[in-house]
């Protein structure tokens, strides 16, 4: 079990011997980037400012903050690199941070040594790392590369091989910085296939960013970040949320028309105060689902359920993990409502039709079947 | 906003915790979790011999060779200058320069052993006992490169004798020990003055001619108080004398002791109060 706790951490750079200078009032003091200069007997610049958190497994913190907020530094802190100069912070697990191409990797040392000095410093045997560098190489495809100094590497090949012995290691906590949005479209996709297998194996994922559309998609907590200070999100500053007449409508009207997937399509547009709720239960499922713990995974997605009844993706996921532990009868009654919800877009019709052992369910996936034959029909492109 | 620039004091008067307050368990489970990971310590201290003699022909054996070289140039200029003869001297400055030249790296290289390490100490969180002991390391395999012409010196002049055999494990025990408070202390303190290494490096080069290694020290005169007062004389002694007399220096032991106890209780502490402040001032 990994975990995060901070209670008013916060970190103060020293500014030591003449760098003190600096420290002198010369400009504003409403300088618009980066951490507030601290004046006196001990100068030095507040980077970070009473951070809180709590992060457990399961959750993704995404970090956003424009330039100079602190995000690197709150990276450090929660990487366990940096101690918080005032404030604590625990940290319990492995942790792995891929901060910048620049730092982290021996450029003088080739691939191969690399990839040691990283098992080593997770206390992995020399042989035990010999057994994984087949692995590595091949899930880098740096080939014979690996025996070069990494400074003749071009920079995607440095990404190549930190997230090959990052997905190598597999640590408790995976902490990014935003660099691995650089690059051009390739580069970018193919970081982004990297991620998400080191992610399933990494229990806290934690990525800064200045995208903050891309880290609301992906993860469950949020953290903004101005000059050092943890801002309320701006969503939740609005208060309580009223849904749009109009829309509220067009929402029951498609319910009513058993327009699921269509109806579940507006829900976070009509209700986005609970969104973060929604998808901080359907992550933490998914997350303990892949760490093979279908227990704690199903109770996610039933508390997921309470709040979004309606999502054909998550009915679908609890009836495949329902099936694996031989509750046939709850499976089937999951399953259906995937395939219901979704007009046999999402769930295994097939697996219903093979399913059926009362005379309930058959009534039942009489219901499902005729239901999307009718849709099917009305639907001019027979869809 | 509860932090101000007073670390102790801040401004609100709510009390903070200050999370750098020595901490002697946190240190000790430092050094603990680092003593661990010998295999990690050795791999640095390998790597970076390799990057230092990277594409040369001969590799690590230039350790070895510039030494050689040293010594014979050495032994030509001040064999004249020295009334003893080359029998005596060659092995003598041998042992000499090659223990001169392990200490000296461990002072030249022990005010950067944080500062050059921060590539590896600002992304990973690894003990900072681990700096250390690489270092500590390395330096221990570039004084084997040296002791082999050394030994072989001292094998053909036929100054070797077992009362070194004996004493040997002992010496280089203590040298480790000595290493490992010396690489510390300086460390930390260069880490924060940053005018500290250099003023330690010419210091360095001063105490190479106040040290025996290029003149011998008679029984009197100005040269002996000089040797007798220069704590290195005596660190150069624990190991030199039993190879050149077949004796042990007991009083010379005496006082290396002594300063290794003085060198802990000055550099212990400061580990342990200034741990978790180093990481920024590098």
């Amino acid at each position: 079990m990994a975990s995060i706790k901070a209670r008013d951490a916060s970190i103060v750079y020293p500014l030591l011997g003449p760098d003190r200078r600096f420290a002198k009032p010369q400009v504003t003091d409403d300088i618009p980037i980066g951490g507030r200069i601290l004046r006196g007997k001990y100068p030095g610049i507040l980077a970070i400012d009473n951070f809180n958190i709590e992060l457990e497994d399961g959750d993704r913190l995404g970090i956003f903050g424009h330039n100079g907020s602190g995000k690197t530094t709150l990276l450090r802190l929660l990487a366990g690199i940096y101690p918080p100069t005032h404030g604590t912070i625990k940290i319990s697990g492995s942790t792995a941070g891929m901060f910048s191409l620049n730092l982290g990797v021996n450029k003088e040392a080739t691939g191969l040594e690399n990839i040691e000095f990283k098992g080593l410093m997770r206390g992995l045997t020399k042989r035990e790392i010999a057994e994984m560098v087949p692995e590595v190489a091949a899930f880098s495809e740096l080939g014979d590369y690996l025996h070069l100094p990494v400074k003749t590497y071009s920079s995607g090949m440095v990404m190549r091989l930190m997230f090959a012995t990052a997905s190598m290691l597999k640590p408790d906590i995976l902490l990014l910085d935003e660099w691995i949005s650089v690059g051009d479209g390739a580069f970018r996709e193919k970081a982004n296939e990297y991620l998400s297998t080191i992610m399933e194996t990494s229990r806290i994922v934690i990525i800064a960013s200045q995208n903050d559309r891309r880290l609301r998609e992906w993860s469950n907590k949020l953290v903004y970040l101005e000059a050092g200070k943890q801002k309320v999100a701006p969503e939740a500053q609005l208060g309580r949320h009223r849904p749009d007449p109009d829309l509220l409508q067009e929402f029951r009207r498609l319910t009513n028309k058993k327009d699921y997937a269509g109806a579940h399509g507006l829900v976070d547009v009509l209700w986005p105060q609970d969104r973060d709720e929604r998808q901080n239960l359907y992550q933490k499922g998914v997350t303990v689902h892949r760490m093979r713990k279908p227990d704690e995974a199903l109770k996610f997605f039933r508390q997921y359920l309470k709040v979004d009844p309606d999502n054909a993706n998550v009915h679908n996921l609890m009836a495949r993990i329902l099936i694996k532990l031989s509750k046939a009868d709850e499976a089937f009654e999951h399953m259906a409502n995937a395939v219901e919800i979704s007009d046999g877009l999402v769930g295994d019709l097939e697996w219903l039709r093979l399913n059926v052992d009362s005379s309930e369910k058959a009534r039942r996936l009489e219901r499902i079947v005729a239901m999307i034959e009718n849709h099917s029909m009305q639907s001019p492109n027979g869809f | 906003m509860s932090v101000s620039s007073e670390q102790s004091a801040p401004a609100d008067g709510t009390e903070v915790e200050l999370a750098h307050r020595g901490d002697w368990p946190d240190a000790i489970a430092d050094a603990k979790r680092a003593s661990v990971m010998w295999r990690l310590w050795i791999a640095i201290a390998i790597s970076e011999l390799n990057q230092r003699y990277r594409r040369t022909l001969i590799g690590r054996w230039w350790i070895a060779l510039t030494f050689m070289l040293f010594v014979g140039v050495k032994v030509v200029i001040f064999g004249a200058l020295n009334n003893v003869s080359s029998q005596f001297f060659l092995p003598y400055l041998a042992m000499g320069y090659m223990l001169f030249r392990f200490i000296s790296q461990s002072v030249n290289g022990g005010v950067g052993v944080f500062t050059s390490s921060q590539g590896w100490i600002k992304t990973e969180s690894l003990p900072l006992s681990l700096y250390l002991f690489a270092f500590m390391v390395r330096n221990f395999i570039m004084l084997g490169y040296l002791s082999l012409p050394t030994l072989a010196i001292c094998l053909v002049t036929g100054r070797y004798s077992w009362v070194a055999l004996f004493s040997l494990p002992a010496a280089l025990l203590l040298y480790a020990l000595n290493h490992l408070w010396l690489s510390c202390f300086l460390g930390i303190v260069a880490a924060r003055f940053r005018d500290f290494g250099h003023v330690l490096a010419t210091v360095m080069q001063v105490v190479y001619f106040a040290t025996p290694i290029v003149w011998v020290a008679g029984e009197t005169g100005a040269r002996a108080w000089v040797a007798k007062l220069n704590p290195l004389t005596h660190y150069i002694a624990v190991l030199r004398d039993p190879m050149m007399y077949g004796t042990v220096p007991w009083n010379s032991w005496g006082i290396v002791l002594g300063f290794t106890l003085l060198g802990y209780a000055l550099a212990l502490p400061l580990f342990v109060m200034r741990r978790k402040r180093l990481v920024y001032w590098i």
